[in-house]
């Protein structure tokens, strides 16, 4: 890989809580690349929410990003900047799209007047040129109508066309990083398609880069060329987007893809061969739940959920072992080919 | 929007209707009446005060009394007052300038420092400086109004005398005094009135603000706002109060009455000739015509408030305007009411 676009190093996120500290992302590294899109995944609470947030330091008290934690762009680490000049990277170099269209946007300003706000924050633009650049950011992403539509507010529009504006706001500057936090999880399969579509060509025609944080596999699938997945704070997995569904190393990815539904009857690595084989259309889960970020599990934060787990995963956090040049994964297994061999192949799903 | 306007007009008026009917009832059950101070002297010949009360309607049943006064209501005639010896309409249009002057200030002041107050102590959240002006504001919420006013008039017409002590103008040099400096006059007979009667508004507006601010904090479009690039003071103004203040223009409506109420002792102790100190002389007074007619007065004032606010609601919530955007189709619209 290239000179990386965005490169976050060693990213540990603490909240001081009624229950202790949390360590909600716990070391987490990931470099994102001029014009890729990758996909970072995993459960509610595994911490990719707050990674996201971290990038445009958008984290509130009582969450607090530790020191030692570095997030490069343009040659400069964003969290050691003053508040001022981070302010001029958000919504300028970094933007983002967060999840619930329904609430992310002002009820009392018209969506012109919102758009507009990052043209006239960053550029010295007059009230109508931006007016038009928002006119044209709404045309750009889809919206039939939009000079209508910027003189509408908020509650005048449908789901599908709100998520369409947020990405219009977060695009009308052309920045070089578009984070998008779940950003069809809330709408209609239908339209969570057409958006889909709309993101992966405007990201081709803008060339940015995309930070795509979701936790459905079958998006990453879609729009993916890389994905990172998380588990417990920190990255367990990290593979060129086939190669990871292909072959994916570490139980807790594998678990996820079993837990996928798909229509088709299951076939490839993961089909039907495993000890508790439900046949084709039938789930496996996980089982249990995420631990509590004020308590992770000691050794590998996965061991008590692992069916292949054995002693040294109690006892010893595993480190994030290079399985080839592009694919990591940070599991015991990845360094111990025969205890690998001797699994049966449908690691997961085992309820113990 | 007209139907709206019209609805609630029509609600004022029986609201008025109701609150005059209960007022006349009230007061004719209390003892005495409007002669009973000057008449009921047992120097006076029964003849001459039953003449008297005779030439007032007095010595009528209530319920001819009630009809008498309505019909009169009708044709725009408030009674003659016992006490002024004059048409109650000539206190009342003497009367309701002042009371509009004076809380109308008030009204704004409050709103003005109440709302800039609330938005510092969120600027600066759980500092020492939030806490000192939660601190003045709960303290100055607590407090009587009359109190607060004798308070004021002793210190800043008294001790430091730099403010006149009542009244609206300085009744010896004002007619001398040119347009400029007779201005100047008006001013500063308001303000000791004025502020007094906004401060105590202004506190309460303060806390009510500030919660309303705290609220809204969370919410999902301040986020937005500052992945944006916006400054903090910006999310602050132009996001986050823009939709706090909607609970606070409810207080609006509210307040206006407080204004008419609270202005009842403020313009008493400050000598300020409003409906305030009218009423309360026509009440020792047992004037009947008078305090009937600031009860109307009063609750005109109150509708108007709610009225206002409403419609100032709708100005700011774009919500519940009946959207425009229905006629262009595909335009979902939130309909107030619903």
């Amino acid at each position: 890989m290239t000179e990386p676009l965005l490169s976050i190093r060693d990213l540990r996120v603490t909240f001081a809580t009624d229950g202790g500290v949390a360590r909600a992302v716990d070391g987490v590294s990931l470099d994102l690349a001029a014009g890729e899109i990758l996909g970072l995944v995993g459960e509610s609470g595994c911490g990719k929410s707050v990674t996201a947030m971290s990038v445009l330091r958008l984290l509130r008290p009582p969450a607090r990003i530790e020191p030692g934690s570095e997030i490069w762009l343009d040659g400069r680490d964003l969290l050691a900047l003053p508040e001022r000049a981070m302010r001029s990277i958000r919504g300028r170099r970094i933007a983002m799209v967060f999840q619930e269209p329904m609430t992310a946007l002002n009820p009392v300003l018209t969506i012109g007047h919102q758009i507009a706000e990052v043209v006239r924050v960053h550029e010295r633009a007059s009230r109508g040129a931006a007016r038009a650049r928002a006119v044209a950011a709404l045309e750009q992403v889809g919206v039939p109508d939009p000079d209508l539509r910027a003189r509408q507010y908020p509650h005048q529009l449908s789901g599908g066309t709100r998520q369409r504006v947020l990405l219009a706001m977060a695009l009308v500057l052309h920045p070089a990083v578009l984070i998008a936090d779940e950003p069809t999880t809330a709408l209609d399969v239908t339209v969570q398609a057409e958006l889909l579509a709309l993101l992966a060509d405007l990201q081709r025609r803008l060339g940015m880069a995309v930070l795509l944080i979701t936790h459905d596999l079958g998006v990453v699938a879609e729009l993916a060329s890389r994905v990172a997945v998380m588990y417990a704070g920190q990255l367990v997995e990290e593979a060129p987007v086939q190669e990871l569904f292909a072959r994916a190393r570490h139980p807790y990815t594998q678990g996820l893809l079993e837990a996928a539904p798909r229509l088709a009857p299951r076939d490839g690595p993961h089909g039907s061969g495993g000890r508790h084989g439900g046949g084709a259309g039938r789930l496996r889960v996980i089982p249990g739940t995420v631990p509590p970020a004020t308590a992770w599990p000691s050794g590998c934060r996965f061991h008590d959920r692992c069916s292949a787990a054995w002693d040294r995963c109690e006892r010893e956090a595993p480190p994030s072992h290079a399985v080839d040049a592009s694919h990591r994964a940070r599991c015991h297994l990845a360094a111990e080919p025969e205890r690998r061999a001797a699994l049966p192949v449908a690691l997961t799903g085992s309820v113990r | 929007m007209r139907s709206f306007v019209v609805r609630r007009l029509v609600q004022a008026v029986t609201v008025a209707a109701a609150v005059t009917t209960l007022t006349f009832v009230l007061i004719h059950l209390a003892p005495g009446d409007p002669l009973a101070g000057t008449m009921d002297d047992p120097r006076i010949a029964p003849s001459v005060r039953a003449h008297w009360r005779q030439v007032y309607g007095l010595d009528r049943p209530l319920p001819v009394q009630y009809v008498r006064f309505l019909t009169g209501v009708a044709r725009g005639d408030l009674g003659f007052s016992v006490s002024y010896n004059e048409p109650v309409i000539a206190v009342i249009r003497r009367a309701v300038p002042n009371t509009l002057m004076l809380a109308g200030t008030a009204l704004v002041l409050s709103f003005a420092a109440g709302i800039l107050i609330a938005v510092i102590q969120v600027r600066r959240e759980g500092t020492l400086t939030d806490r000192a002006l939660g601190a003045i504001s709960l303290g100055l919420y607590s407090l009587p109004d009359f109190w607060l006013a004798q308070v004021a008039l002793l210190a800043f017409s008294y001790w430091l005398p730099i403010f006149p002590a009542g009244g609206t103008i300085d009744p010896v040099i004002h007619p001398y005094l040119g347009p400029a400096a007779a201005a100047l006059d008006r001013v500063r007979h308001l303000v000791l009135p004025a502020v007094t009667l906004a401060a105590l508004t202004a506190a309460w507006i303060a806390r009510f603000q500030r919660a309303a601010l705290l609220d809204v904090a969370a919410d999902d479009y301040l986020r937005t706002a500052r992945a944006k690039g916006l400054s903090e003071w910006t999310i602050l103004v132009r996001h986050a109060l823009r939709n706090a203040l909607l609970p606070v223009i409810t207080l609006f409506g509210l307040s206006l009455s407080a204004f008419v109420s609270g202005a009842v002792f403020v313009e008493k102790v400050f000598g300020w000739p409003g409906i305030g100190s009218v009423a309360v002389d026509a009440v020792g007074a047992r004037d009947y015509p008078v305090i009937i007619a600031c009860t109307i007065i009063g609750s005109i004032l109150v509708a108007a408030g709610s009225l206002i606010a409403d419609l100032l609601y709708m100005l700011a919530d774009p919500r519940l305007r009946r959207a425009e955007g229905d006629a262009d189709g595909g335009a979902t619209s939130a309909v107030a009411g619903a």
